[in-house]
């Protein structure tokens, strides 16, 4: 077959620039797009449970005591004090750092700003400007269940 | 040349073209190319003939070469989710297989081309010798060659611990006790390699910083140092 240098679309050399310009393209778009679905964060990459309602066992919270939880793929916090078990956010609402529970003072202290909040949530002092989000604990048998 | 690219762009019309536009060619390469003659660059590089002897052998270097580009992306994409510690290391990658999008893919494929990697390598190798290619003045290049073997498998041997399962620790273990069979040092290179007295934590934690780290940034200076030899000095006569 003669190959004509111009003018024919359909030449042997135009054809070939076109299947591996598309070739070589399509195979970028690819790569590109698995990368992207391989990076971003998505629950299942991220490997965090966002189930409805999460159990820890009883023993690891002793009475006193705190623990941090993922809870809906966020970190709470569980306290259980004489009164019964309370888990709350553990992201303070002021500026994202995580509180922790005093139990000589018996608050919830955040470490940055020393926002202060009971174990209801509400704001007793400092910079955050609303309540933790609460949510729903208690104990069932050996296990601490929130949500 | 970079004013008739600029006149050139209301004629391009044929689907090569727009490519080129979107591309570097069209956004960066017209300005850039006035301050730095790009094209011209690349031109001799990718025109440049070669002797009428080459054949298909000659191009196991250029596969190892890509090979490890291969390596180099989808090993820092493990990276991302790979985390060097023994609680963690073997839950990180049956995480990345199984839960990541696309994991088992990038995980396959760095298995893989690693493994092609050393064989290319040495195929690249039996060509050179078979070809006398390795003699003066190419001799310091088949230095670099050797070391650029060498680092390719110390990049394997690390790389086959970081899974942390079992066949990863056994053969670390039987790995690392070949050293201890030396007279006199044996003993305490095994210890400096295994960063104690037997495979653990510091183990783990030495091969992975070996794996992402020493190792690329040697295996950078050598292929540095291999291509510009080559360039300098062309490829080999004809048999
Ligand atoms: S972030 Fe909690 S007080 Fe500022």
């Amino acid at each position: 077959m003669e190959e004509s240098s111009k003018g024919d679309v359909f030449g042997r050399r135009t054809f070939l620039d076109y299947m591996i310009g598309f070739g070589v393209t399509s195979w970028a778009l690819l790569t590109v797009y698995v990368t992207g679905a391989y990076l971003w964060p998505s629950k299942k990459s991220i490997g965090t449970n966002t189930e409805d309602s999460v159990s820890i066992p009883l023993s690891d919270v002793p009475e006193g005591s705190s623990r941090k939880i993922r809870y809906k793929a966020n970190p709470a916090i569980v306290v259980r004090t004489k009164e019964g078990v309370f888990a709350l956010s553990a992201v303070c609402p002021h500026l994202g750092c995580l509180v922790n529970w005093h139990d000589g003072e018996k608050l919830i202290e955040c470490p940055c700003h020393a926002a202060k909040f009971d174990l209801r949530g509400n704001v007793l002092g400092g910079p955050a400007p609303k309540p933790l989000e609460t949510f729903k604990a208690e104990i069932k048998e050996n296990v601490i269940k929130i949500g | 040349m970079a004013d008739n690219e600029h006149k050139d762009l209301e004629k391009r019309t044929s689907f090569r073209e727009i490519i080129n536009l979107i591309s570097l060619t069209g956004f960066v390469y017209g300005p850039l190319d006035d301050r730095l003659s790009i094209r011209e660059a690349l031109e001799k590089n990718l025109k440049k003939p070669v002797p009428d002897h080459v054949n298909w052998l000659f191009c196991f270097g250029g596969v190892t070469f890509l090979l490890f580009i291969v390596q180099a992306f989808t090993g820092v994409l493990l990276l991302m989710y790979y985390q060097p510690t023994t609680a963690e290391a073997y839950k990180s990658v049956v995480h990345i297989t199984n839960n990541v999008p696309f994991g088992w893919l990038m995980r396959g494929i760095h298995h893989w081309a690693a493994n092609l990697m050393s064989v290319f390598c040495l195929l690249h190798m039996l060509r050179v010798f078979f070809y006398g290619a390795y003699k003066a003045p190419r001799d310091f290049n088949w230095v670099t060659g050797v070391m650029l073997l060498c680092v390719t498998l110390g990049f394997g041997f690390t790389g086959y611990l970081l899974p942390w399962n079992q066949i990863s620790y056994w053969a670390t273990t039987v790995g690392t006790e070949v050293p201890s069979a030396m007279p006199v040092a044996g003993d305490l290179i095994k210890m400096l390699i295994r960063g104690g007295s037997d495979i653990s934590q510091a183990t783990l934690t030495r091969f992975f910083a070996i794996h992402v780290l020493i190792l690329p940034a040697a295996i950078a200076v050598f292929l540095i140092s291999h291509f510009l030899m080559i360039r300098r000095q062309g490829i080999s006569e004809a048999l």
